[in-house]
């Protein structure tokens, strides 16, 4: 099924069969973007929200001098620009990372099940606040940790959302970013980024080759980037397991 | 009403800086990550040890052991 990752392993259970076919229902479109196409642009009128199927994608900010900020990264199961149903224009572009599949939810679709199914619309709802607990992470994230705890912080994450919808299996997981989007992400350098991961490395705690990263050690990555699982609102075993428990 | 205490407080410990590929890098105090070119680092370095001398209530000329240059 499309949906299958759409709250998948969260708190309050994965959807029930008869909400999940509602939701199947709703989708009008799939689309296949090639990496580097930019979906949705600042400031333009929307009238979909788009599910990421397959691959991955970006929020990103241009600010006034040109350079791009990545201010969100979006794995299998995000409903990347949910918040466009209320909006109806963004404040940020949606560009995919990687080749792309995306499920295309019509406004008019959302608001049946708005005005249906009071439920499954918590349930949507509880997905655009888990993109803002997300947000708030990446400011503490920033206006708190170092160079190296922000890197260890950020691997931490994308290994829990991928462990939710089983794209990590706790200890390897593609994540194909160049060290310049590490580096967007992290608020850091190339240069500062090449020189965290080689230490990173070097405590033995992960590796980052060709678009994979392999944790060898993640209760010392996650201590090491202050990562508590806690703000993914993950079921309690995929939390234990993001956490380095398991 | 009980005061939190603030969060962001003057740090007390130093921050460390390095080399990387020619470019100087700060990693702390807290959560400062900075990458510079040498020269900026240099004009930094001058900036903050000039600004030190004055907190410290002597002249922003003085050398790093406070004594005046």
């Amino acid at each position: 099924m499309i949906t299958t990752n759409v709250l998948r392993n969260r708190d309050g259970g994965d959807l029930p069969a008869d909400e999940r076919e509602i939701l199947e229902g709703a989708i009008a479109d799939v689309k296949l973007h090639p990496a580097g196409h930019v979906a949705v642009r600042q400031g333009e009128p929307v009238s979909v929200s788009m599910l990421l199927v397959h691959g991955f994608m970006t929020r990103h900010v241009d600010a006034a001098d040109g350079r791009r900020h990545l201010v969100a990264v979006h794995v299998p199961g995000d409903f990347v620009d949910l918040h466009a149903y209320a909006l109806k224009r963004l404040d940020h572009d949606v560009a995919a990372l990687t080749d792309v599949t995306v499920a295309v939810f019509p406004h008019a679709a959302l608001e049946r099940i708005q005005l249906q199914h009071g439920h499954l619309t918590r349930r949507l709802w509880f997905l655009t606040l888990l993109d803002a607990a997300i947000h708030r992470q990446w400011i503490y994230r920033l206006s708190s940790l170092n160079a190296s705890a922000r890197v260890a912080h950020f691997f931490c994450e994308m290994n829990a959302r991928l462990l939710a919808v089983e794209l990590s299996d706790g200890k390897k997981f593609a994540l194909p970013m160049t060290q310049v989007d590490i580096g967007e992400v992290c608020s850091l350098t190339n240069v500062h980024v090449n020189r965290v991961l080689r230490q990173l490395r070097e405590l033995e705690l992960c590796t980052v080759r060709a678009a994979q990263v392999e944790i060898h050690d993640l209760s010392r990555l996650a201590a090491l980037g202050n990562f508590e699982p806690h703000y993914l609102y993950l079921n309690r075993s995929t939390a234990t397991r993001a956490a380095g428990q398991a | 009403m009980t005061q939190r205490p603030a969060i962001f407080r003057p740090c007390e410990a130093p921050g460390v800086a390095s080399v990387e590929d020619g470019i100087v890098l700060l990693d702390g105090p807290d959560g400062i990550a900075v990458s510079m070119t040498p020269q900026a680092a240099r004009d930094t370095a001058e900036s903050l040890r000039q600004a030190a001398e004055l907190a410290l209530g002597g002249s922003p000329n003085a050398a790093s052991d406070g004594t005046p240059r």
